[in-house]
């Protein structure tokens, strides 16, 4: 008897899903900041690249 | 490695899991805080520790259930610190996928207190047997089945009471 009801929560609640928005957005900070915490841990070293000059300059 | 292709490891890496997570991740963690905006923040720093932590899981079901502890517990310290009243707007509804039809009974679950959604949830969508909720929210088995119990029978009081079938 309670089953209907359950499968009626089950429903709605399985509608849910973030936006393709907030997932990119998500997975940009995460992905940012992963990379610059084992930057700042030592895993990686920065290396300084010089800048080509141009005719201009 | 370039710190360019870390990051472009990591972003599809972090893809990845999103695309199978990330409803999970929603469902527990709304279940708990009740506001899209909050349950982005928890799934947002969830992640976060899922890279950063860099945990080695034995299968995807310890990976899922790793997870699932963490949006938990990320979710739960949230709601401690902050005060704020919940008012599901239908642009809000919409963001998170839950159209006009189901908003009612979308209420209405959201109305049940989050210790008995959360259960539900575990356990009719994702599949958990109650031994394996018992181990990722930490309560007791006894606690588990007791809290489904009274779960659905809510469920059932406050659909009969607003004329849901």
């Amino acid at each position: 008897m309670k089953r209907k009801y359950i499968n009626t929560y089950v429903g709605v609640m399985k509608e849910m899903s973030l936006s393709e928005e907030a997932k990119q957005r998500i997975c940009k900070n995460c992905a940012r900041y992963s990379t610059l915490h084992k930057i700042k841990n030592g895993r990686y070293v920065v290396t300084a690249s010089t800048k080509e000059k141009t005719t201009d300059n | 490695m370039g710190i360019r292709s870390e990051y472009d490891g990591n972003l599809r890496h972090i893809e990845y899991a999103m695309e199978k997570y990330s409803r999970m991740l929603l469902r527990v963690s709304y279940s708990i805080l009740s506001n899209e905006h909050d349950a982005e923040d928890a799934i947002q720093e969830t992640f976060i520790r899922y890279m950063t932590k860099a945990p080695l899981f034995r299968d995807s079901d310890h990976e899922k259930a790793w997870l699932i502890k963490v949006v938990t517990n990320v979710s739960r310290n949230m709601l401690r610190l902050r005060n704020r009243q919940n008012l599901h707007s239908t642009q809000e509804l919409q963001s998170i996928g839950i159209d006009e039809e189901s908003r009612g009974i979308f209420e209405l679950i959201m109305q049940l207190p989050p210790k008995y959604r959360v259960v539900l949830d575990l356990y009719y969508i994702e599949g958990y047997k109650a031994r394996e909720i018992s181990a990722i929210v930490g309560i007791s088995q006894v606690a588990v089945r007791k809290r489904l119990q009274y779960a659905r029978t809510l469920l059932k009081n406050e659909m009969e009471r607003i004329g849901l079938e």
